[in-house]
């Protein structure tokens, strides 16, 4: 198992350099001058060539990407050209409340999700399921900001239940995180229900479902016990999937609340093409999904005993790769 | 004669589906005595899992029900039960044993754990500790190391998890097990075993058994009786001797004997029966076999042939008895 | 003989067509998105025939945040520009860059993944590295890297899109034209002779298809949400072009005293993808009644 996460953990970094190296290219090679972005239109010539140089713009792309990369390495991430502080403390500032949101709105759909998809594949074809099973394509396809601006309207403006606006600095309080963690999980909880419910059905019809059913367990126990357990695999997929593509930052969620997040860093970085920012970003989101996804793997196997074993003999391993 | 165990009567039973209402089981009785084995035989699709199914109530739900007849075990009439009686019933009084080992085990839950489930479910005795000498012994009686337990059902093979199933099955030493082709999904090799095991332990727990199948030597081994099943109903029924050995016979039977090869006999090919089995969505006046037979008479067509009973043999049949003399 | 074979075939090929026409007939959500659909597109191609488009963008100071009214149905915005006229004219971009979108990565990735996944061996391999770096960032990201890289526009957005939608549909087609290699059916027409393009016109594709048309559909959806919420956050389709998340947008600081400015536009994006997502569903289920129950 060990062995298995070490090497997972090994493909990881050709993966985070691959992604940086694409960002890097296109980012570099945008039309448009960055240096004009900072200084303005009516900067001199001078000035204009000394912020060239000390952006190392003159230098050619790779020697540009390898020094970028050597600074990575050493744990530099850069400065970043718009507000001239580090990337680093841009990004220490900003991922509390992103992992924050993240946590909260993951948190709240397995609360909701889980019960609701069970409840429906249960009773299938019940009223209860229709209902779920409308509510949740609604959700499914309704744009996140027009939910958000909704919720905001009603809750924070009509009813003042919570406040409108986040505050700039610090993480606010628990009320500050109750309509942005309800709208970054609409549409998330809706595929969970959905999932949940698909492949607790599948669970449900199979022979050992049959068994468990034959041997006189209650419905309650043939649901909890022999059911759950095998339906969770896809759910587990689902979370993790969810989560890595959290730390990315819920970028229309943290946009309608004025949440100062990773995603709100990020969209506001590309904008003003802060390239070490953006950079900065996209490397923090994607070790991110990565290692989560390796939990998640971890995870599996820790659920499914066909897997675990799979782990452990290391023939199989080689098999699994393609 | 021994006291009957179950008897099932005039069972009705439809499976109803967006696209079409499937008549499953039309009017099927049966009896049968305590310890006995009785082979139910018939193609796939005649219903015998159907059957099965409806003595433990096991329908698929919303989809499959008993429509009309009654179902007794000991005398107590199961399809009015309820729900928690038949949970009390399930696994301890009747208990089932399914077609493919492969899927019929939770993949999660180590067989123990499976076995010991049962084991919890029914017996008044809930020291964990009694539980798992229980489960020792009876893995024991299938022929699994009590090692053996903390594994998985993956790390079985395809005989050793069916043995697990029957450990299960056995587990609260039930009055009836149903076996439904409990070896069709085995090794021929392995299948003898299994059989072989089943039979001793049927014999030592004295169970009486349903043995679904549509190998009629394995029935031959097994079987105290046979019931032949064709399209919901039971055309013929009798002890094996009537069966292998007896004169007369339903032309459904005579056709499923000339379906095997024989080696005795040197013949050139295999006889199988012509056509069809009825579409099951349409419900059929009189014989079911009718199409196919080629003793077939206009009155066959018009309503069920008359039960013919000589001792234990009864044949559904217009060829004998008071059919044949109506003929005449 | 050989006659003979052909004509089955194409028998069975139709009453296949028929059979799937027939399971998706009978789920009625599924027909309603699909008129659904077929009214919002026959919207998107007659626009100009309802309103001109002068009337999207022609502000009239005199008229701003006008109620509904028959003169103007869905009132004005700030500018006094007829918000009608910018909600129909709205569903050409926006269903024009959903559909666009998915037939350009479509393609491409059909392209891509079926020779990846016919040839195997060095080039599937290193395409598929290279897909597995794609992939591992957000599909939006990379749409915003790339729209950051061409400018705004309606055009760059469109490329952003399928650019980003291709690596998903490269791994889709890609492990089915493997798991279909591996199917008997595939083994046995291979025993029979029958030579490599026969294979996958005849037995491949139509086999593969199926799923992917269901992908297609959902991403779809999917990527009509990611369009107008890109143009929401300010990296999409700019003003004054009415795509309906620019609409969104624009009208956001009016939502506390006219609401139904944010409320037409999250109802037109709302119920295009809900047809989608409906066929979608439908297809699914049609093409694979095992899934269905």
């Amino acid at each position: 198992m060990l062995k298995y996460i070490v090497k997972r953990l090994l493909i990881l970094i050709p993966i985070v350099f691959g992604i940086s190296f694409i960002v890097f290219a296109i980012l570099s090679f945008t039309p448009g001058d960055p240096v004009m972005n900072i200084l303005g239109n009516g900067a001199d010539a001078q000035a204009y060539e000394a912020k060239r140089e000390e952006l190392g713009l003159n230098d050619p792309f790779l020697t540009r990407y390898f020094n970028y990369i050597k600074g990575v390495l050493t744990g530099d991430l850069g400065q970043s050209w718009n507000y001239n502080t580090p990337v680093s403390a841009e990004l220490a500032r900003t991922i509390p409340k992103t992992l924050m949101m993240a946590v909260l709105s993951v948190g709240l759909m397995l609360l909701l999700g889980l019960p609701i998809g069970i409840i429906s594949a249960v009773k299938q074809y019940s009223i209860w399921d229709n209902l779920s099973t409308a509510a949740m394509l609604i959700l499914t396809s309704m744009p996140l900001f027009w939910l958000g601006l909704m919720l905001l309207q009603k809750f924070a403006l009509d009813l003042k239940w919570f406040p409108a606006t986040f505050p700039t600095d610090g993480m606010g309080t628990w009320k500050h995180w109750v309509l942005p963690a309800v709208t970054c999980m609409a549409s998330m909880m809706a595929s969970l229900v959905r999932t949940t419910r698909s492949t607790m059905l599948e669970v449900i019809r199979s022979d050992y479902i049959r068994t468990a059913r034959a041997k006189g367990a209650t419905e309650k126990r043939v649901v909890m016990k022999h059911a759950l357990r095998n339906a969770l695999l896809p759910v587990v997929t689902l979370v993790g999937l969810n989560f890595g593509l959290l730390m990315g930052g819920a970028l229309v969620t943290e946009t309608v609340f004025g949440i100062y997040g990773v995603g709100y860093l990020l969209v506001n970085a590309v904008k003003s093409r802060d390239v070490p920012l953006v950079m900065g970003s996209i490397l923090f989101v994607a070790t991110c999904i990565g290692v989560v996804n390796l939990l998640v793997d971890v995870l599996y196997a820790y659920i499914d005993p066909r897997l675990r074993s799979q782990y452990v003999t290391p023939k199989k391993i080689k098999g699994e790769e393609e | 004669m021994s006291e009957k165990l179950l008897e099932i009567e005039d069972l009705h039973v439809r499976y109803r589906t967006d696209e079409a209402e499937v008549y499953a089981v039309n009017g099927l009785s049966l009896s049968m005595n305590k310890g006995e084995t009785l082979g139910l035989v018939g193609e796939t699709g005649a219903g015998k899992t159907t059957t099965a199914l409806s003595i433990l109530k096991l329908l698929p739900s919303k989809v499959g029900e008993i429509t009309k007849g009654s179902i007794k075990l000991d005398g107590k009439e199961l399809t009015k039960a309820s729900e928690p009686e038949m949970r009390r019933i399930r696994g301890a009084d009747i208990s089932m044993i399914f077609q493919d080992p492969m899927t019929s085990l939770n993949p999660v839950i180590r067989i123990g754990d499976q076995i010991a489930e049962v084991l919890e479910l029914h017996s008044k005795d809930t020291n964990r500790a009694h539980i798992d000498k229980r489960v020792d012994e009876i893995l024991k009686l299938v022929g699994i190391s009590k090692d053996r337990k903390s594994d998985f059902p993956h790390q079985f093979s395809g005989g050793m998890k069916q043995r697990v199933v029957i450990a299960i099955g056995l587990a609260c030493e039930p009055r009836l097990l149903l076996a439904d082709e409990p070896t069709t999904a085995l090794d021929v090799t392995i299948q003898a075993q299994v059989l072989e095991m089943m039979k001793e332990l049927k014999e030592k727990l004295n169970t009486a058994m349903i043995l679904i199948t549509h190998d009629l030597g394995v029935v031959a081994q097994t079987c105290d009786r046979v019931a032949i099943m064709y399209a919901g109903r039971i055309i013929e029924i009798g002890a094996i001797k009537d069966i292998f050995e007896g004169e007369n016979h339903h032309p459904y039977t005579v056709g499923l004997f000339g379906s095997i090869p024989d080696l005795t006999k040197e013949t050139n090919r295999l006889s199988p029966i012509p056509g069809m089995m009825p579409d099951p969505t349409k419900k059929i006046p009189g014989c079911a076999f009718a199409d196919r037979c080629k003793y077939c008479m206009d009155r066959c067509r018009e309503e069920e042939p008359e039960e013919y009973v000589v001792g234990t043999h009864m044949i559904r049949c217009n060829r004998f008895g008071a059919g044949k003399e109506a003929e005449a | 003989m050989a006659a003979k074979t052909a004509s089955t075939d194409t028998v069975k090929k139709r009453s296949q067509i028929k059979a799937i026409w027939f399971r998706y007939k009978k789920n009625k959500l599924a027909v309603a998105g699909l008129i659904l659909l077929v009214v919002l597109i026959l919207v998107a191609i007659c626009a100009p025939l309802i309103v001109p488009y002068e009337k999207v963008v022609e502000q009239n100071l005199m008229e701003r945040l006008a109620p509904m009214s028959g003169a103007h149905w869905f009132g004005t915005d700030e500018y006094g520009r007829d918000m009608f006229a910018r909600i129909i004219w709205g569903a050409r971009y926006s269903l024009a860059l959903g559909v666009g979108s998915i037939i350009i990565s479509l393609i491409f990735g059909a392209l891509i993944g079926a020779v990846c996944g016919y040839v195997g061996g060095k080039l599937d391999n290193i395409v598929m590295r290279l897909m597995d770096v794609l992939l591992a960032i957000p599909q939006i990201l990379m749409a915003i890297c790339i729209v950051a890289a061409l400018g705004q526009g309606a055009f760059n957005l469109l490329i952003a899109m399928s650019a980003s939608t291709v690596p998903k549909f490269v791994r889709i087609v890609r492990s089915s034209v493997l798991s279909l290699k591996q199917e008997e059916y595939i083994e046995a027409a291979r025993a029979c002779g029958t030579g490599d393009g026969r294979i996958i016109y005849r037995h491949v594709l139509p086999n593969v298809m199926g799923p992917i048309i269901v992908q297609a559909t959902i991403t779809m959806a999917m990527t009509i949400l990611a369009i107008s919420s890109l143009s929401f956050i300010g990296l999409g389709v700019p003003t004054p072009q009415p795509e309906w998340g620019t609409i969104l947008s624009e009208n956001k600081s009016q939502m506390r005293y006219y609401p139904y400015l944010c409320t037409i536009p999250g109802i037109a994006i709302l119920v295009s993808v809900i047809a989608m997502n409906l066929i979608g569903d439908g297809l699914r289920d049609a093409l694979d009644p095992k899934l269905k129950n």
